[in-house]
């Protein structure tokens, strides 16, 4: 039987899913409003930068379910089927969101090349699977991709100078800083409670942003 | 400072509602501020998009604003806040 070792201070259980759905959510928000503005012009990149919330969004929903079944939340999981649930909900959750991070650094930087496209993705797979710990990696992997979103955000609202762009910007700088938080959790749990808790600041700040664009401008 | 295509898009469907919603082809040139060539892209794109449409007014061919076109240029603000915040 593979054992399982939960994240995080028992205390906290149920409250990291409940973090994660609400991710999710607001995810799911930026994935459709990005939809709507591809269903009305048709572009390419609005269609990928969909995707890839729409792909954070199936990644924190697995994430959460996966985070309250194994914290028997909702139902007490037979400890035979632990390990599977432990393995294919994490596994799942880990690809689907690595995924969306490589789409958003390919929209965000507007990379344009296949083969710079195909070499990042034939990078990250093997690097997620050979390494010893699938989480370790996985939240490096994470902290290099945000890193480099949050510096395409940078940029753009140095050019743009909108309070939405410099939200955007907060906002995956938040993100990447959970990501560091969750690599230091083998040190303390209280790393994985401030992870949790600046990626749902994050997604709060992101929330912001996109309520401050769909806001009507006073001189329209 | 360029213009992009969304901004192209929404100055000739703006100069169409601002003429009642129909225009002749020389005016559309004229206020959407593109060569001829490119207005004509642009225009095959916008038919395809359902967002315009060939019509007729005394014999003559005009491009009338679809309710695609219409929501489009009620929506641009929103859009443009968008595609710039998010870095698109």
């Amino acid at each position: 039987m593979v054992s399982v070792q939960l994240q995080g201070p028992e205390w906290f259980f149920g409250m990291d899913a409940s973090l994660t759905a609400f991710a999710a959510i607001i995810a799911f928000c930026v994935a459709f409003v990005s939809l709507r503005v591809y269903r009305i012009t048709g572009e390419r990149k609005y269609a990928f930068f969909t995707a890839s919330f729409v792909l954070l969004t199936l990644g924190f929903v697995i994430r959460a379910a996966t985070d309250a079944l194994l914290e028997g939340l909702f139902v007490t999981i037979p400890g035979a089927m632990t390990g599977t649930i432990f393995f294919f909900g994490y596994v799942t959750h880990i690809l689907l969101t690595l995924t969306a991070y490589l789409i958003l650094v390919v929209v965000t930087h507007k990379i344009k090349d296949w083969r710079i496209i195909a070499l990042l993705f034939l990078i990250l797979v093997p690097s997620l699977l050979i390494s010893g710990s699938y989480f370790l990696s996985f939240y490096g992997l994470s902290a290099i991709f945000l890193a480099f979103i949050a510096l395409a955000y940078y940029q753009n609202c140095r050019k743009v100078c909108k309070i939405a762009s410099y939200l955007v910007f907060i906002a995956f700088l938040l993100l990447m800083f959970a990501q560091l938080q969750f690599l230091l959790e083998a040190l303390h749990d209280y790393w994985y409670v401030g992870a949790h808790l600046t990626q749902a600041v994050g997604y709060l700040v992101l929330l912001f942003a996109l309520i401050k664009t769909l806001l009507k401008p006073r001189n329209s | 400072m360029k213009r992009t295509k969304i901004d192209i898009v929404y100055d000739m469907l703006r100069a169409i509602e601002d003429k009642g919603g129909r225009i002749i082809p020389t005016h559309l040139l004229y206020k959407s501020n593109l060569s001829h060539q490119r207005m004509k892209l642009y225009l095959e794109e916008l038919k395809q998009k359902n967002l315009i449409r060939d019509a007729r007014e005394k014999g003559k061919l005009v491009y009338e604003l679809t309710d695609e076109g219409r929501k489009f240029v009620q929506n641009y603000k929103q859009m443009k806040q968008f595609t710039e915040a998010f870095g698109l």
